[in-house]
């Protein structure tokens, strides 16, 4: 990972702002596109910030809008014209989205390098649990690939999904929709007809994965270890434990 | 002597040797023949040429020598210890972390996402914020303008070639369509 510290006048200050600025955008807009070390370096600053606002908003949960905005401390970590807007929105919106997390609230997806003269390499950085979470629109892509192709989900897919929706409000329900949006949106499916509206997208369907995971052999085999056999753990049995003597 | 030696030498790299082979017409063909087991077209047409020749090769380029690629300049020698023995994480290294993408098909590196993909998606995410409103386009105040009003107000500017060129914007890369991804061109078949 390549460094920050290139110029060392005023560092301390900048990252500082790049920060606060990183932050600001990435409520704004739920996912920002930035170079790996910008993001590794924010999203620490993020979570801290995201953890310690929601924490006040619920302890101030009886007061009005207005008084929370004033005295939620952890709020002061934005600049002050980006207050009100940013401030609003997790009083509003992510204390709702994320009643029941303290932590991991935002998720860094490694992107390939930039095509620029530098070549930095290039991340996403998003709100989990959002409407425009893009590893969930991703993961409702490939589920709506495997249905289209008649196969079933194998156990990585399913693992996903299940990390996926499990916090989210209404997540199954939403997620079962986006896999409808995605069939029309990625595949251009129609499904009156039951057939595709491009050749190119028909031919490109033919290409299946390795029907292994899938319902082969290796349907299972998620979480055991390929190096090393391994027997289930026997299961936990009712163990009467004698009255004491010294209890009446 | 040497041309033997390189004769010989090539002689366990059939593909190689057919390649040469038209450059080739100085040595006896025959016994190459008895020992390859498939006849080249391009050998039939040679003998061919050089019995209608009274026994002599026709008219080539380079005839009977080997001409192979040569450098333009010598290889300093502070280039040629940088390419052979510089510590090797300062070499290119191959990519050896290449996956299908579940979404597409594509090939991608094993632990990123899938660029293919994520276009498509971004674009799509980008749409759905402004159907929601998230993303307000600048209006333009003077749309009920009069056709002829327009002409008059905007009569548009002369564009020079360059400049024609420099608005396609063909400076900007665009990344390219990945290829599909094939068990039979992985190097070690998972
Ligand atoms: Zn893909």
């Amino acid at each position: 990972m390549p460094s920050l510290q290139k110029f060392h006048a005023n560092v301390a200050r900048h990252i500082k702002l790049m920060d606060k600025n990183l932050c600001a955008n990435l409520i704004r807009h739920e996912n920002i596109i930035t170079t790996r070390a910008k993001a590794k370096r924010a999203q620490s600053k993020i979570e801290k910030f995201l953890a310690d606002a929601i924490r006040n908003n619920k302890e101030l949960a009886d007061k009005d809008f207005e008084y929370r905005l004033e005295n939620n401390d952890a709020l002061n970590f934005l600049q002050p014209p980006d207050r009100k807007e940013v401030g609003s929105k997790i009083i509003n919106e992510l204390a709702q989205r994320y009643p029941g997390r303290s932590s991991g609230f935002t998720r860094i997806i490694k992107l390939e390098p930039r095509l620029g003269e530098d070549k930095a390499p290039m991340s996403v950085l998003e709100l989990v649990d959002s409407d425009y979470e893009i590893k969930f629109w991703y993961t409702a892509k490939i589920v709506a690939r495997l249905e289209l192709q008649n196969i079933p989900v194998d156990d990585l897919t399913k693992h996903n999904v299940h990390k996926l929706t499990k916090l989210r409000n209404d997540g199954e329900e939403s997620f079962r929709n986006a896999v409808e949006t995605a069939k029309l949106e990625f595949f251009k499916f129609n499904p009156e007809t039951g057939s595709f509206n491009d050749p190119e997208i028909e031919k490109n369907l033919q290409n299946k994965p390795n029907m292994a995971y899938h319902e082969g052999p290796l349907v299972g085999t998620l979480l055991k270890s390929k190096k090393f056999g391994t027997t289930p753990r026997p299961t936990r049995e009712t163990v009467e434990i004698p009255k004491s003597p010294f209890l009446s | 002597m040497s041309l033997a030696l390189r004769i010989g030498g090539s002689f366990s790299v059939p593909q190689a040797l057919l390649a040469m082979l038209p450059k080739l017409p100085a040595f006896p063909i025959n016994s190459i023949f008895h020992n390859s087991p498939a006849i080249d077209e391009r050998l039939e047409e040679l003998r061919e040429q050089i019995e209608n020749n009274h026994g002599r090769p026709p008219f080539m380029i380079d005839n009977g020598t080997i001409v192979k690629a040569a450098p333009k300049k010598k290889m300093s020698k502070r280039r040629h210890r940088t390419k052979l023995y510089t510590p090797g994480d300062k070499q290119i290294h191959p990519l050896n972390n290449i996956v299908r993408c579940p979404a597409c098909g594509h090939v991608k590196r094993s632990h990123f996402m899938c660029m293919n993909c994520f276009a498509e998606i971004r674009t799509f995410l980008k749409g759905k914020k402004r159907e929601n409103g998230l993303i307000k386009d600048a209006e333009n105040p003077q749309t009920n303008l009069d056709p002829v009003d327009e002409k008059l107000i905007y009569p548009g500017k002369y564009l020079k070639d360059d400049q024609i060129r420099l608005e396609e914007k063909k400076w900007i890369p665009v990344r390219e369509e990945p290829l599909m991804f094939d068990k039979k061109h992985l190097k070690h078949s998972k």
